[in-house]
């Protein structure tokens, strides 16, 4: 497996023929997380290491509970286009306040209830161990079931993605493994007001 | 009171439209709000082609304190789920400031009549949504249990203890393996 391939892969990833079916393509291409030990973009300062910290940002009102605290439901991403997270010792603060931003606003807009718009916005953050990520394997499999990629792009160079193993997998088992992966990663979860300083708090939810 | 004067104290609005074209209307009736009972009627009818065919009225009733202002309709524990199931429709694509899809609509008709269905055994669920677009109940934050409508008739679900599995669900009662999943 040489890094060429790896990158024409992910290259193809951002083609609008993949689009919403990016983890299904990429497990079909290069199954069992194989380029994982690779740097897949060219503006990245090289592959994710398995001691990094990972910053997902948790937006989205459907996933989080009544207690204020994240669900399953918010790893869903990994299972259709890739979760994007931020590589916590690179990434600034400027960046994810300007990112963070440009998310909210967008989902903000995408509620048609303006009621709603309120409810929308950063209510913390899952800080997981990349290796907890990867080294996850469901109960009754063999293999690890999530591979974490360093998908820099030129404006965001900390951008990394995971991707749950989904090619001929049954939904039934995908569901499996959110739950399972959560019930792990879910103690990461640190809120709005003590991520960084309460750097996001006017990016919080109003509601 | 007999049903007679039953029928010209409700409400005769559907609550829900519920399987197969049955609208049910659950209305306490005025008079008897007084006397300290509140009164749930059930109207069932059938929806045919000439229209509808009224089937029957049932009831039941409970206790509650001539304190309380008169109402007409009862709260019932899955409204609020239902309720908030409903305000998916009012999502677009991009809902989570990325590429997560419009929610299916089928899906979350398949939800409510789930929820309709259960009853009060929905009552530890919370509703989430999958970026794809199908509607996610949840328990315990979705560690404990998760199922899953799709839009396909079908339940996917799993939870701590028991076989992840695929069911059918034919939008009027709940299958039983899901009955073990929802923790009864």
């Amino acid at each position: 497996m040489c890094g060429a391939s790896c990158r024409a892969t992910f290259a193809e990833l951002n083609t609008d023929e993949f689009k919403n079916r990016r983890a299904e393509h990429l497990d079909e291409k290069q199954p069992n997380c194989r380029c994982q030990q690779r740097s897949v973009s060219e503006f990245s300062t090289g592959p994710v290491e398995n001691h990094e910290k990972l910053i997902r940002l948790l937006i989205a009102p459907q996933h989080h509970g009544k207690n204020g605290q994240p669900k399953a439901s918010a790893l869903t991403d990994a299972e259709r286009n890739g979760l994007s997270v931020f590589r916590d010792a690179q990434v600034t603060d400027e960046l994810i306040l300007c990112v963070a931003s440009g998310l909210v606003t967008r989902a903000r807009e995408r509620q048609s209830d303006p009621d709603k718009k309120a409810e929308v916005g950063v209510f913390g953050v899952l800080r997981m161990n990349c290796s907890t990520i990867r080294e996850f394997i469901r109960n009754s499999e063999l293999r690890s079931c999530y591979c974490v990629y360093d998908t820099a792009q030129t404006d965001i160079p900390s951008h990394a993605e995971t991707f749950q193993c989904v090619a001929f997998v049954e939904e039934k088992v995908r569901e499996d493994r959110r739950r399972q992966l959560f019930a792990i990663v879910r103690s990461t979860f640190v809120s709005v007001a003590d991520f960084r300083n309460g750097l996001l708090r006017d990016l919080a939810p109003k509601g | 009171m007999n049903f007679e004067e039953w029928r010209t104290a409700v409400e005769h609005q559907p609550d829900y439209f519920g399987p197969i074209g049955e609208a049910v209307v659950r209305s306490m009736p005025l008079k008897q709000a007084h006397v300290g009972h509140e009164t749930s009627i059930i109207r069932r009818s059938h929806l045919r082609s000439d229209g509808w065919e009224f089937l029957g009225y049932g009831g039941s009733s409970s206790s509650i304190s001539d304190d309380v202002d008169i109402f007409v309709g009862l709260e019932r524990t899955e409204d609020r789920l239902i309720s908030e199931i409903e305000d998916f429709r009012d999502l677009c694509e991009g809902w989570d400031g990325e590429d997560a899809a419009k929610p299916n609509a089928k899906a979350i008709e398949q939800a409510t009549r789930f929820v309709r269905a259960a009853g009060e055994l929905a009552n530890r669920l919370e509703p989430g949504l999958h970026v794809d677009g199908s509607v996610i109940l949840e328990i315990g934050n979705g560690i404990e249990a998760s199922i899953r409508f799709i839009g396909d008739d079908r339940i996917i679900y799993s939870a701590e203890g028991i076989m992840p599995g695929v069911s059918k669900f034919d939008g009027r009662s709940v299958p039983e393996v899901i009955k073990l999943v929802l923790g009864t």
